[in-house]
């Protein structure tokens, strides 16, 4: 509610008048005043936890509501992202996606938490979102809030760099039945069907999804088995027993298969089977006076497993069969036979003795058997105390557990309960300036973490506004990066060690600085929204490479990485985004962000230090326009384009910058009460260009897409 | 887009004529102003809220130029004590506590309270009764307005539905003769706040074929506009709102008045007081103008008229028919 002004000052006058007119503002009583006539609806909810217009927001919003998502011919979540200023989203794989705000481009970014309607999707087993089976499809979205920044003071670790949170539908918004296709290139095969329906008090949406594809095209390498099947379904329940109360129910869940492996060595793709599936149950109470109580409860449930068959392990070793045989043909081995392979191998006997006693035994690679799980239950209160200030305070408690399976790797049983707490206010302290102040306070296994953001708002003129915000996040290490001990075996001989966790591993802290801009017009419609950002990240949690000893690492890799607070990145730059609407049927969103990035990462200790410059692993340049043209009340065409600038990507190549233009044709019907659409869409329409690999090579797309809604 | 008309049938020549308005109201106020001196003004408004600045700002810009001798000064109640104000004075409150705090405070000076709703007035002078000497301009559209208003949107329609409250149920009245005066079928429901929303609601948009939200209860408008705007968007039926932000968040148009709108009533009556008018000032008035927010969006998709001024000139035909009838 729009409410600004009023302070207050120590007057007996002032305080005997309020207590006399106080029945009157009172809403329990049922009286009715202009407050009621005027209330707002609600623009956004995610920054502080409770409905705010986005000037008094402490922090950049961006919203991506459904129609964006249409006019841009979307086809996965990295086109939806890259709508964003700041944000990363590539694809690691051709059904891979990596989505990052301002860090560095990993194979699993890690320091920006996603929500599917507040349930957390952050995925402990890859420190990082696993975005294939989040169990929604795009057509499921009503709206993505994305915060851009630092909202760990609202969201929790997770958030240290920014926070999404996709809103879906809900049940009461749509009717009877809906049937979407697509196909086109790659091979691309996806289908939903949705229903929605109330029974007694009860408004449900069932929704079941296909995809597949066959991943990017085949290199000089080989075939780029990445490709894709993927089942979803989920099911969304809204009751509303009183005015006051809602009460809302989901299930879903996905199963995927999809190619799983490094884009260099296209050979060695191995199948990645996956299941996901979850439970929300969230319960809203309304009362008077902006008073608002939630309480969610959740379930995650998420499994993995990848075996890639590497043969007889004397085939790793380099030994052909006959060899192998002649090794381990008698037995007991022979010393002789011994001497000689400690020889080879340069083993001492004992573990010779060991490695030539499973010289045929068959070993897998791939990730193993993972399996994670998450229980998480929240409650919140939002409030009001006065005309001028409101806020919110909540408590919640998480369990996080994580095993690990694999016949020659590493086992692994880890869990974690954390607690949180967290309260934010917001103050008009003038009828110009807006207070927010707000943290988080977490219970973790690494400590008590507090993560503050202030931010004053000032408000120009109606149209034009400004803010500064200061925050501080902390990110505690995922249970992966904390307890990872990836040592490889054959039998009781170890033959690799990737990753080993140090055992003193702590938080990430970040000291994040903004100032900016946001300028509203209503006639044209435009929104302008500017950010300049200062945000120094350190402790980062990076690997550091150490030599190993021979009889470690047998083949492979010979160094090992250590999981460590590390490193420091300071970025610094500025961003803005531009929604125009030049008419009724014209549209236009641009946006462009320039990022400057001073970083140091300790790369080894021995046999020197050596640290290195990671500037170069965050695009400098980036930047998007769509234009949305509308020819009468069936045709639309749109435009899409976006640029960014080289870099190497942290896990990846180094790839150059590439623009890439994006068209959608689409034609609305209607028959009867039927509503219908068909789109065109052409992806990439200039030259290829690649993915965060060399090898991912992405052609010129074409996708037909057709959609039926049929009422009851 | 927005535009502000004058509702009633009476009023349309100067509608269509805007411009003509302007003149001759501005000639009206400028021998008024010559010919009378106007007493000293005090403006007190509940707070520093951009609606009530804005009110309060285009009243006193107006005393400053044409009744300079007013000599209109503003204050925020609640914030600071309010003046003394001597017995040749003139209080304009502007909103209810600032209505309510000017009337315990000043009960013999002559007031006019403004953007305050009809409930809002009717408690304050059920508490302080027989008060002399006090006027309001409440923002409450007139119920004939909004079915004016739904029938001009969607000529086509037979039925219209709204859901009543704890508050707006008072005006179920007002609501039933206005639809028999326009020979409307309508369709109503009443919830409290232990009701199920989306239970009455549902046979409300399988029955009508546009809603009206009436304003009632703040906590009752968020959760019936949430549901009533799903609701509209699934059946494909207007949902007629009654503030910019119900527009905003998705109904096919809303009608209010817009701060400007009762400022300029507020001129008109002050005009009017300063010229010495005196039978039958002290009272309570409707608003006389209004806006139209329209969301274009929607109206798009529902094929309904995107243009206000389109719509205003469908509602005076209608009106002009309908008294004729």
């Amino acid at each position: 509610m729009a409410k600004q002004g009023c302070r207050l000052r120590d007057s007996k006058l002032f305080g005997g008048l309020l207590l006399g007119v106080a029945p009157l503002f009172a809403q329990g009583n049922g009286s009715f005043t202009e407050d009621d006539l005027l209330g707002d609806i609600p623009i956004v909810s995610a920054a502080s936890r409770f409905e705010q217009r986005l000037e008094q927001a402490p922090a950049s919003v961006t919203i991506i509501d459904r129609d964006l998502i249409v006019m841009s011919g979307a086809q996965t979540f990295v086109d939806i992202f890259r709508l964003v200023p700041g944000f990363q989203s590539y694809h690691v794989g051709n059904n891979r996606y990596g989505i990052s705000y301002h860090g560095l481009g990993r194979e699993f970014p890690n320091q920006i938490e996603v929500m599917v309607d507040g349930r957390s999707v952050y995925e402990a087993l890859f420190s990082s979102v696993n975005w294939s089976t989040l169990g929604i499809s795009l057509a499921d979205i009503d709206h993505i809030e994305v915060i851009r920044g630092s909202n760990a003071a609202a969201q929790g670790s997770n958030a240290f760099l920014g926070s999404i949170n996709i809103v879906t539908r809900k049940p009461v918004q749509d009717d009877g039945l809906m049937v979407a296709v697509t196909a086109g290139d790659l091979h691309t095969r996806d289908g939903l069907l949705r229903y929605s329906d109330r029974v007694q008090d009860l408004d449900y949406r069932l929704s079941l999804g296909y995809q597949e594809n066959q991943g990017f095209p085949a290199v000089a390498e080989g075939a780029m088995d990445d490709g894709r099947q993927l089942a979803s379904g989920n099911f969304v329940a809204t009751y509303t027993p009183t005015v006051l109360d809602t009460v809302e129910v989901a299930l879903g869940y996905a199963k995927d298969r999809i190619g799983w492996g490094d884009a260099d060595h296209p050979d060695e793709f191995s199948l990645a089977k996956s299941f996901n599936s979850f439970q929300s149950g969230k319960w809203t109470r309304t009362g008077d006076n902006d008073n608002v109580y939630e309480l969610h409860a959740y379930h995650n449930r998420f499994k993995t497993g990848n075996f890639e068959d590497l043969g007889p392990l004397y085939g790793l070793l380099g030994i052909d069969a006959d060899t192998a045989q002649f090794l381990t043909g008698i037995e007991p081995i022979p010393a002789e036979i011994v001497a000689l392979f400690s020889q080879m191998a340069r083993l001492d006997s004992g573990p010779a003795l060991s490695l030539l006693n499973q010289l045929n035994t068959q070993v897998y690679g791939g990730f193993g058997r993972l399996e994670s799980e998450r229980y998480d239950i929240q409650f919140q209160h939002n409030f009001r105390l006065s005309e001028t200030f409101r806020g919110t305070w909540g408590m919640g408690s998480r369990y996080d557990g994580f095993s690990s399976h694999h016949p020659q790797s590493y086992d692994m049983d880890v869990d974690e309960i954390s607690h949180r707490v967290f309260a934010h206010s917001e103050w008009q302290a003038t009828a110009r300036l807006t207070l927010n102040a707000g943290t988080m306070v977490e219970d973790s296994h690494v400590g008590v973490l507090v993560s503050p953001r202030v931010s004053a708002n000032y408000q120009l003129s109606p149209r034009h506004s400004l803010r500064a915000a200061a925050a501080r996040g902390n990110r505690a290490p995922s249970l992966l990066e904390a307890h990872e001990n990836s040592v490889s075996r054959v039998g009781d001989v170890i033959f690799d060690i990737l990753r080993i966790a140090d055992p003193a591993l702590k938080e990430e802290k970040l000291h994040s600085y903004e100032l900016a801009y946001l300028h509203q017009m209503e006639n044209p419609r435009l929104s302008l929204d500017v950010r300049f950002f200062n945000e120094k990240v350190t402790h980062v949690i990076d690997e550091v490479q150490e030599p190993t000893t021979p009889e470690v690492a047998i083949f492979g890799d010979r160094s090992l990485k250590y999981i460590e607070n590390s490193g420091y990145w300071h970025f610094t730059g500025g961003e803005f985004q531009l929604n125009y609407h030049l008419s009724d049927a014209t549209f236009l969103r641009l946006h462009y962000t320039n990022t400057d990035l001073d970083s140091k990462a300790l790369i080894r200790r021995l046999p020197d230090v050596l640290y290195l410059s990671k500037d170069d692993r965050i695009a400098r340049h980036s930047s998007g326009l769509l234009i949305g043209q509308r020819f009468g009340e069936r045709i639309s065409l749109s435009l899409n384009t976006y640029y960014q600038s080289g870099l190497r990507w942290e896990d990846g190549d180094s790839i150059d910058n590439f623009t890439r233009v994006d068209a959608q044709l689409a034609y609305s019907f209607q028959i009867g009460r039927s509503h219908g659409s068909i789109r065109l869409v052409a992806q990439n329409l200039g030259s290829d260009y690649s993915e965060f690999n060399t090898n991912n090579v992405f052609e010129t797309r074409y996708f037909i897409a057709a959609q039926m809604e049929l009422p009851e | 887009m927005k535009h502000r008309g004058r509702g009633k049938p009476a009023f349309a020549l100067l509608l269509r004529l805007p411009f003509l308005v302007t003149l001759v109201f501005l000639w009206s106020v400028m021998f008024c102003a010559s010919a009378t001196a106007a007493p000293r003004v005090y403006v007190v408004v509940s707070d520093e809220s951009p609606h009530y600045i804005d009110v309060s700002r285009a009243v006193t810009q107006y005393l400053k130029r044409h009744y300079p001798h007013s000599e209109p000064s503003t204050h925020v109640a609640g914030v600071e004590p309010l003046p003394d104000v001597t017995g040749s004075s003139m209080v304009v409150s502007i909103g209810t506590l600032a209505t309510e705090l000017a009337v315990e405070s000043y009960p013999d000076i002559p007031q006019l309270g403004l953007f305050i709703t009809d409930i809002a007035w009717k408690e304050i002078e059920s508490r302080h009764p027989g008060l002399p000497n006090k006027a309001a301009i409440t923002i409450d559209q007139p119920m004939e307005r909004h079915l004016l208003l739904a029938r001009a949107l969607v000529p086509e329609a037979r039925v219209f539905s709204t859901l009543l409250g704890p508050a707006s149920s008072q005006r179920r009245k007002e609501l039933l003769a206005a639809a028999a005066a326009y020979n409307m079928e309508l369709v109503y429901d009443t919830v409290s706040l232990d009701s199920n929303p989306l239970r009455a609601l549902y046979p409300l948009f399988e029955q009508g074929d546009v809603f009206i939200a009436i304003p009632d209860q703040g906590l009752l408008n968020r959760s019936i506009a949430q549901w009533a705007l799903h609701l509209g968007f699934k059946k494909k039926i207007p949902v007629i709102g009654f503030s910019a932000s119900y527009s905003d968040a998705g109904a096919a148009v809303s009608i209010y008045s817009a701060p400007e709108d009762i400022a300029r009533q507020g001129a008109e009556w002050l005009t009017g007081y300063f010229s010495g008018q005196t039978a039958d000032i002290w009272r309570q008035y409707p608003p006389a103008y209004f806006t139209l927010t329209v969301n274009r969006s929607v109206a798009r998709s529902l094929e309904l008229p995107l243009d206000d001024d389109e719509i205003r000139e469908r509602m005076m035909k209608l009106s002009g028919r309908s008294i004729a009838e």
